[in-house]
């Protein structure tokens, strides 16, 4: 994945599992809006090249995260909604786990650094 | 004026070109550039300026077909063989299937069209090695004791069978040629082939029927001569 912005380009293709996986347990969603949520939740900070998406939530879909469906929307335009499948709940749980490692290991430098 | 339909399927045909080929995706990317266009629109941009960035956030088809490429495994292969063999029945872009407001333009691609024509003459061309290796001895000697001859074009075919290498040589090059050099032989390819493949499986059933026709009436007169 591509990113514009602030984040470096191998940090958001590694983040974007996670970040995918993480909303669609909300519920189902759709290419576009994932994007839009995305940004907004990182204040533009995360932006991908929207195209590069797709690939990403194939190649889930593959593995047997996630499931997809094409629907019409209210306003009547065709969308392909993804949903979280049981192994995509538990891939969530282990790149949770293991972003927080990283996390956590990042915030105690930080703060040894601060003493 | 801005037509968005037409822009759309220029969209499409240019991703297609790209080598972007699965109408799935196509249809999916679609539904986003739509999205995009819509939501800039809504902000107040001209639809000429809020297409071209839509365009522009999907990315280019050369970057978005290595990142498909790469999810590869079972599924890519079996598109790519349902593909095929939707080409091979004559669905010329099955990946246009799905938009009906499109024509394809492009002739049947041509690995399909000779892979058909080598199909289509398989088995008279087995036949008729078969005939000339096993039966034409035989044939011979029957022509032979009876004193008759086998008809000149069955004798032209066998002769051009013995040649077989220079025969292959003089149709190829003029094929090579065209191929090669004439920009509106893809237009005239399928139908070439076509009359090709008719023609040599015609010879065919008319040598070897020619080839029994004249055992048959060797026998006859062999019969008549032993009476």
């Amino acid at each position: 994945m591509y990113s514009h912005a602030m984040l470096r380009k191998e940090l958001v293709a590694a983040s974007a599992e996670p970040l995918i996986l993480g909303l669609l347990a909300r519920g189902e969603s759709y290419g576009y809006a994932i994007i839009q949520e995305i940004k907004a939740r990182s204040n533009n900070q995360i932006e991908w090249t929207d195209g590069m998406l797709y690939p990403v939530l194939h190649r889930m879909e593959r593995k047997g995260w996630i499931k997809a469906r094409w629907a019409e929307s209210e306003i009547g335009r065709k969308r392909k909604y993804y949903s979280l499948k049981s192994d995509g709940k538990r891939a969530m749980t282990a790149q949770r786990q293991q972003w927080s490692i990283v996390h956590s290991v990042l915030s105690g430098l930080q703060e040894e650094q601060h003493v | 004026m801005f037509d968005l339909e037409e822009a759309v399927a220029d969209w499409r045909r240019q991703m297609r070109g790209a080598g972007l080929k699965q109408a799935a995706r196509l249809d999916e990317l679609e539904s986003h550039l739509r999205e995009e266009f819509s939501a800039q629109a809504r902000a107040g941009e001209v639809p000429a300026t809020a297409f071209e960035f839509a365009v522009r956030q999907i990315g280019s088809a050369d970057v978005l077909k290595t990142e498909f490429a790469k999810i590869g495994g079972i599924d890519e292969l079996v598109e790519r063989l349902k593909r095929a063999c939707l080409i091979l029945i004559g669905v010329n872009a099955p990946n246009l299937i799905t938009t009906m407001n499109t024509t394809p333009k492009d002739p049947e691609p041509r690995w399909a069209t000779y892979l058909k024509a080598g199909i289509f003459i398989t088995p008279a061309v087995s036949l008729w090695l078969a005939a000339v290796i096993f039966a034409l001895p035989k044939v011979r000697e029957v022509c032979g004791a009876a004193g008759l001859e086998l008809l000149k074009s069955t004798e032209a075919m066998i002769g051009l069978t013995a040649h077989g290498g220079l025969a292959c040589a003089a149709f190829l090059a003029p094929l090579i040629a065209l191929e090669w050099r004439s920009s509106r032989w893809p237009r005239y390819r399928r139908a070439a082939a076509g009359v090709a493949v008719f023609l040599l499986n015609t010879a065919v059933l008319v040598g070897i029927s020619t080839m029994i026709v004249s055992a048959t009436v060797a026998a006859d007169v062999l019969l008549h001569r032993g009476r």
